[in-house]
């Protein structure tokens, strides 16, 4: 099959799924009305909360949801067959991530825009917000130790990628100090900053840096391993740098590449008119994981992921013109997200072998293609690259650069945030130490995952990149899920049909669980008593949160909701008037979806 | 759309990266309020936002006025280009203007760089928006 057709197909699809369903979403499920006044409005301040044109939200809310996490999970899911991996992306895009991340949007903006974690407590109920932060913390903890095995393996992997990866971190922070220090534009500087890096791919390429004879020096099992530490040790100082120092100018390092590659991507298989090698359907070994529910765990973001909620419910909530606009920024950012899993696909498939028998043997084993999904991402894009012109070598250090400076970016602000969290629970349980001390929190936060990323264990039960990854998509699973509670709750309570809210929701605690109680299952029986713990606790909160979504969905659909249902109208406040600049607050009777219009 | 439209580039170090999927700087403060940056951050964009406050009610509501991070260059770099095109502003000029556009708190108008390096107070800005909007396009 043509990669070419395939990509056209989704594309029509998608378009299908914007025009009719977000549409039959916007007017039926969460009834948008244009002449809401959004908190946009109700509270501008030109700092937070600003009424932004949808194209300029777009802009912004796309490139804060997508990076290298919808690569992954496709590249092992076509472990399974690009059949299945392909319509768990394109079925997940249309009915499950844009359903959440547009509804995540809409419940904000009727709730002051306020974060998901806010609106559990405020929509489910007070231990939601508990349940919120924990199911975060184990969320990162995963997100931390899987992105450092991944960039640990492309180090190893790919050599040449040491010296642009390692020469990036000052080259961002000169170059954010010139912008910062001069006020200069930002633009030529950071298109200087990308040249460099390719100039550096380029010298990467000729002098590669293996740490393999170090490694065995210094002990270690395997040379990913001193990668990992170092990479934790950067991670720890990083995250205490101000964002605008390192991570902003990266970060717009990165804006630039992602549009490079998606255009290599897309250009690339136009041009070379690579065909699809892998089969439809696999036929996997005995004893692999179960494509029920296997394969919804393992593509997590791509399909749906509940960090989007975050984003749309934090920043892009604060600045929506109107309402109606969370259809366009909520939903069709979804579906951009989609493409990219789109294109890992596409690469892991078409681009990575020439022949079906070369692609086999790189997907034999499931341990095989977890292990290696991110190499066979990279190979898959130099393909595309080669299609182009540039040299294939050049070309997989370039992809491994541009895959190694977006998870490194996701460490980065992972382990921020992790921090963070770690002082946020220490102080609900009154550890006041651990919450004032940044340097005792920071341990504590790159600890856990430090120990999932290092520790040995034995074949496809042990803690093989696979298993983590599963264990990712679970808790990301789990905070899309609290996320569609809160959507369902609020839809039930408008006295609307919460089916499409509801329909995701449960297929997603249904996979996850089950996911669940069969690792658990298999990692008593190997023994793995660091991990069968783990999942044992992912368990307990995924049975929490099904209990609270029930409990307040029955609440919801209790006559006792009756009030809420529909909202009275109320004068549209004054917006360079008294209200202005005004802060929302926890206490505003915002909760049921304070209805001011225009 | 409008036929006359204002950006305001948020000054750099003050928009908040984002840093994709399962991570985002941007998300730190609305999860856990705990973000040290933040007080820096509000010091740094409260001028902005007097200066948008300021325009958005001095001008005509058939002006678009729209903040946008200096980053989200998918929206701000075909803006100023489109918006200078429509304006007739020879490329020469309008890849000029695109250069500058992502300058420290940079005002835009119709794809021209009216001001950057300093945020200007919200009068001035109001006064330099409104000489380029009646100025003669070139």
């Amino acid at each position: 099959m043509p990669a070419v057709v395939v990509v056209a197909v989704v594309m029509v699809m998608f378009a299908l799924g914007y025009r009719y369903y977000s549409r039959y979403l916007a007017d039926r499920v969460y009834g948008l009305d244009p002449t809401y006044v959004t908190p946009a409005h109700q509270f501008t301040d030109g700092v937070d909360f600003v009424p932004t044109n949808r194209h300029v939200l777009f802009g912004h809310h796309f490139t804060s949801v997508a990076g290298a996490a919808p690569i992954v999970g496709p590249a092992i899911a076509v472990f399974w067959g690009w059949g299945p991996a392909l319509a768990w992306v394109v079925l997940g895009t249309i009915f499950a991530a844009g359903v959440h991340d547009f509804g995540a949007l809409a419940v904000s903006v009727r709730h002051r825009a306020r974060n998901i974690g806010t609106l559990a407590a405020d929509v489910i109920s007070k231990r939601a917000r508990v349940l919120f932060l924990l199911i975060i913390f184990f969320l990162l903890t995963l997100v931390n130790a899987v992105f450092a095995v991944v960039i640990g393996n492309l180090l190893v992997a790919y050599p040449g990628a040491v010296i642009p990866i390692f020469v990036e971190i000052p080259l961002a922070i000169a170059i954010g100090q010139y912008i910062y220090r001069t006020r200069r534009p930002a633009l030529v500087p950071s298109i200087a900053g990308v040249i460099i890096l390719y100039v550096l791919i380029w010298v990467g390429n000729i002098w590669p840096i293996e740490i393999t004879g170090l490694a065995d020096q210094l002990g270690f099992a395997q040379p990913r391993d001193l990668w990992v530490i170092i990479l934790f040790a950067y991670t720890f100082v990083a995250s205490r740098l101000p964002v605008w120092l390192l991570l902003q100018p990266r970060d717009y390092i990165n804006s630039h590449q992602l549009f490079i590659a998606l255009a290599v991507i897309f250009v690339g298989v136009l041009v070379g008119l690579d065909r699809i090698v892998a089969p439809l359907v696999n036929d996997v070994p005995a004893g692999s994981p179960s494509i029920f529910p296997f394969l919804f765990i393992t593509v997590a973001c791509g399909a749906i992921s509940g960090f989007h909620s975050l984003v749309a419910s934090g920043t892009t909530a604060k600045q929506l013109d109107r309402e109606t606009d969370a259809r366009y920024v909520g939903y069709a950012g979804a579906i951009g997200e989609g493409s990219l899993a789109l294109g890992s696909i596409i690469a892991v498939t078409a681009g990575v072998a020439a022949s079906r028998a070369e692609w086999d043997s790189l997907y034999a084993t499931h341990a095989a293609a977890s292990g290696g999904a991110t190499r066979n991402f990279v190979n898959g894009i130099a393909s595309f690259a080669a299609n182009l012109g540039v040299e294939f070598q050049l070309a997989t250090v370039f992809a491994a650069v541009v895959v190694i400076s977006f998870a490194a970016t996701t460490m980065d602000t992972g382990v921020r945030l992790q921090r963070y969290i770690v002082q946020e629970i220490a102080e609900l349980v009154g550890g006041r130490r651990v919450a004032r001390n940044l340097t005792l929190a920071g341990l504590l936060a790159i600890a856990a995952p430090l120990a999932l990323a290092l520790l040995p264990g034995g074949g496809d039960a042990g803690y093989t990149f696979g298993v983590l990854w599963r264990l990712f998509g679970t808790t990301n699973q789990l905070t899309a899920g609290l996320a569609l509670a809160v959507i369902a709750v609020w839809v039930l309570r408008r006295r609307r049909n919460p089916v499409a809210v509801v329909v995701p929701l449960v297929f997603l605690l249904a996979m996850t669980t089950w996911a669940l109680i069969v690792q658990l299952r298999e990692f008593v029986r190997a023994d793995e008593w660091v991990l069968a713990p783990l999942d044992a606790l992912i368990f307990v909160l995924a049975v929490w949160l099904i209990v609270e979504a029930v409990l307040a969905l029955r609440r919801a659909s209790g006559p006792a909701a009756e009030a809420e249902a529909i909202p009275g109208p109320r004068p549209a406040p004054d917006v360079t008037g008294a209200e202005r600049g005004a802060e929302p607050t926890d206490s505003a009777a915002a909760s049921s979806g304070g209805e001011p219009r225009r | 759309m409008s036929r006359h439209r204002v950006l305001l580039v948020r000054p750099w170090g003050a928009g908040r990266a984002d840093s994709g999927c399962c991570s985002g700087a941007g998300i730190i403060s609305d999860v856990s309020g705990r973000d040290p940056g933040r007080a820096r951050q509000l010091g740094t964009q409260r001028p902005l936002g007097e200066v948008y406050l300021t325009v958005r009610a001095g001008l005509p509501t058939e002006v678009e006025v729209e903040v946008v991070n200096p980053d989200n260059t998918l929206f701000l770099l075909p803006a100023v280009v489109r918006d200078g095109r429509r304006h007739g502003r020879p490329w020469r000029v309008v890849l000029r203007q695109l250069a500058r556009a992502t300058g420290y708190a940079a005002i835009i108008v119709d794809g021209r760089v009216v001001s950057d390096a300093t945020a200007p107070t919200p009068e001035r800005a109001l006064r330099l928006i409104r000489q380029a909007l009646d100025a003669p396009r070139r």
